[in-house]
């Protein structure tokens, strides 16, 4: 009966999941040695975040979307940060590129500054912040991605907002995040 | 930043950041990396199990009852498959156990009593009477169109020495099979009482005094007949008799199986043997017993009796056959 059950296949599973690999793979492998800086500490990163994502591969609804792309590159960054913490090693986490390119982008003033303030952020209060108010993810779903809990998840996302409201000076609307 | 933030432009600012994040490494990505073996290895496991995640990937509640069902129907299953398998096993032990420790061991001279109920009818009934009612082993009722009856009963009372004294009747010997006996009349009813053996006949009739008489020495026993309808392989009949009960002996080469019924007023099973155990139970609802021989190519009896007949069923196979043949051993109709 078990067996059965377990023989449910899904061939689109399959193919999801090829079709994550394929598209993100790369991208998830930078994103981690952004954090790293280390080449084997990067693949498992990746592979780490892809144990999960291959698990709960019904949180991906679509893998060519920049939602999908966006879940797991995250998902791969919190699986570095946690790689990080365990090896205990200081390392500037900061990527100064990313801050000159920011100066660089065609972005209003005021967006640039908010911009600004975001990268400010830690990494794992800006993952968190773009999946649950860009994305729309549920709290579920990225503490699968983050691999903790859904109240971990939510308190998380609770110090987010705060952080970025004393970056923001107050006046936030957190309306629909 | 200062001043008010709508929740749109947070989130276009969010989106913004994250379309960045993405291009550039999107950029780093043009660089090339080549994978490792190590990790190529265990892309590869992690794809080919990605199938086998559907149980799960199924929603919790769905998960739980998936369990639930394959433990009940497991559990049917073990339940259906072990239960009379489990029984069997329990009646084996119960068997093996009764077998071994309810053993009786006999000495030389050790007997036990049957007491029979045999029964009996009237032979020669006066013309017009038919049998009405009848209790086996006990009575008979018979009764004709103008109203007359006879009702015979019989009883197994032993060391009855008569009991008419007390009650003033006339008591007449050596009349009735040499036995005691009495008659009184009560009205148009005639009571003729006797003992015959360990029997007690009473025939209560409307009827005269010398057809009392009459009925009461056409009392005979009604006695089946059996045959076997089972014997193994290879043994051939080389004794029958049937003239008071049966004896049916088959033999092949030097074993031997005997059957024999025969009718007994009471008796005493025997044991010549001290080395033979007797294992008392019951068979066809009869009070039984199966006496095994020990040692070597041993003998086994297998005694049981009803209200007819005392049988037994003597073979050198073995407890199973020898409960099949006593089993297949029928009356014939």
């Amino acid at each position: 009966m078990l067996a059965m059950i377990m023989a449910i296949e899904d061939d689109d599973d399959r193919l999801k999941a090829e079709t994550l690999y394929r598209n993100y793979e790369r991208k998830m492998f930078f994103a981690a040695k952004r954090i790293l800086h280390n080449d084997m500490k990067s693949e498992d990163a990746v592979h780490n975040a892809f144990e999960g994502i291959i698990r709960n591969l019904h949180v991906i609804d679509n893998p060519d979307t920049a939602r999908a792309e966006s879940y797991v590159i995250r998902a791969a960054k919190n699986s570095a940060i946690n790689i990080f913490n365990r090896d205990k090693r200081i390392v500037l986490i900061e990527d100064e590129k990313e801050q000159n390119k920011l100066k660089q982008m065609e972005v209003s003033g005021d967006t640039r500054e908010l911009m600004e303030d975001i990268y400010e952020l830690p990494q794992k209060y800006r993952d968190i912040l773009i999946l649950r108010a860009v994305y729309g993810y549920s709290y579920k779903e990225i503490s699968i991605a983050f691999k903790i809990s859904e109240s971990a998840a939510m308190k998380r996302m609770e110090r987010a907002k705060k952080r970025l409201e004393l970056l923001l000076g107050g006046n936030v609307q957190w309306k629909d995040i | 930043m200062e001043g008010y933030i709508s929740s749109e432009i947070l989130i276009e600012a969010l989106r913004l950041v994250d379309e960045m994040e993405r291009k550039s490494l999107a950029e780093k990505e043009s660089l090339g990396y080549i994978f490792s073996k190590g990790y190529k290895k265990k892309k590869k496991r992690i794809l080919k199990r990605a199938k086998s995640y559907e149980l799960i990937r199924l929603p919790y509640i769905v998960r739980q009852i998936a369990m639930i069902a394959i433990m009940l129907i497991g559990g049917l299953l073990v339940i259906t498959v072990t239960i009379p398998a489990a029984r069997a096993k329990i009646l084996e032990v119960i068997e093996k156990v009764f077998d071994t420790h309810t053993d009786i061991q006999l000495k030389k001279g050790d007997s036990f009593e049957i007491l029979m109920k045999k029964p009996f009818s009237i032979t020669k009934l006066p013309k017009g009477f038919r049998l009405v009612r009848e209790t086996k082993g006990e009575s008979e009722y018979y009764e004709n169109q103008s109203g007359d009856f006879i009702s015979f009963q019989y009883t197994n009372f032993r060391g009855v020495t008569l009991w008419a004294n007390e009650r003033k009747m006339k008591i007449k010997q050596g009349q009735l099979y040499n036995n005691l006996h009495k008659f009184e009349k009560v009205g148009n009813t005639s009571w003729l009482t006797w003992v015959q053996g360990e029997q007690t006949f009473r025939i209560a009739t409307s009827l005269e005094e010398k057809e009392a008489y009459r009925l009461a020495k056409n009392i005979q026993q009604n006695m089946s007949k059996y045959v076997p309808t089972y014997i193994p392989e290879g043994y051939k009949l080389t004794y029958k008799d049937e003239m008071l009960g049966g004896t049916f002996e088959y033999k092949k080469g030097d074993s031997y199986i005997a059957i024999d019924y025969s009718t007994v007023d009471s008796g005493s099973i025997m044991t010549d043997n001290e080395h033979t155990n007797m294992i008392k139970g019951y068979f066809k609802g009869c009070p039984s017993y199966y006496l095994k021989q020990r040692g070597e190519n041993p003998t086994n009896t297998l005694i049981w009796y009803d209200h007819e007949y005392f049988f037994s069923v003597t073979t050198q196979v073995s407890k199973n056959e020898t409960y099949k043949i006593a089993d297949h051993l029928k009356r014939k109709d």
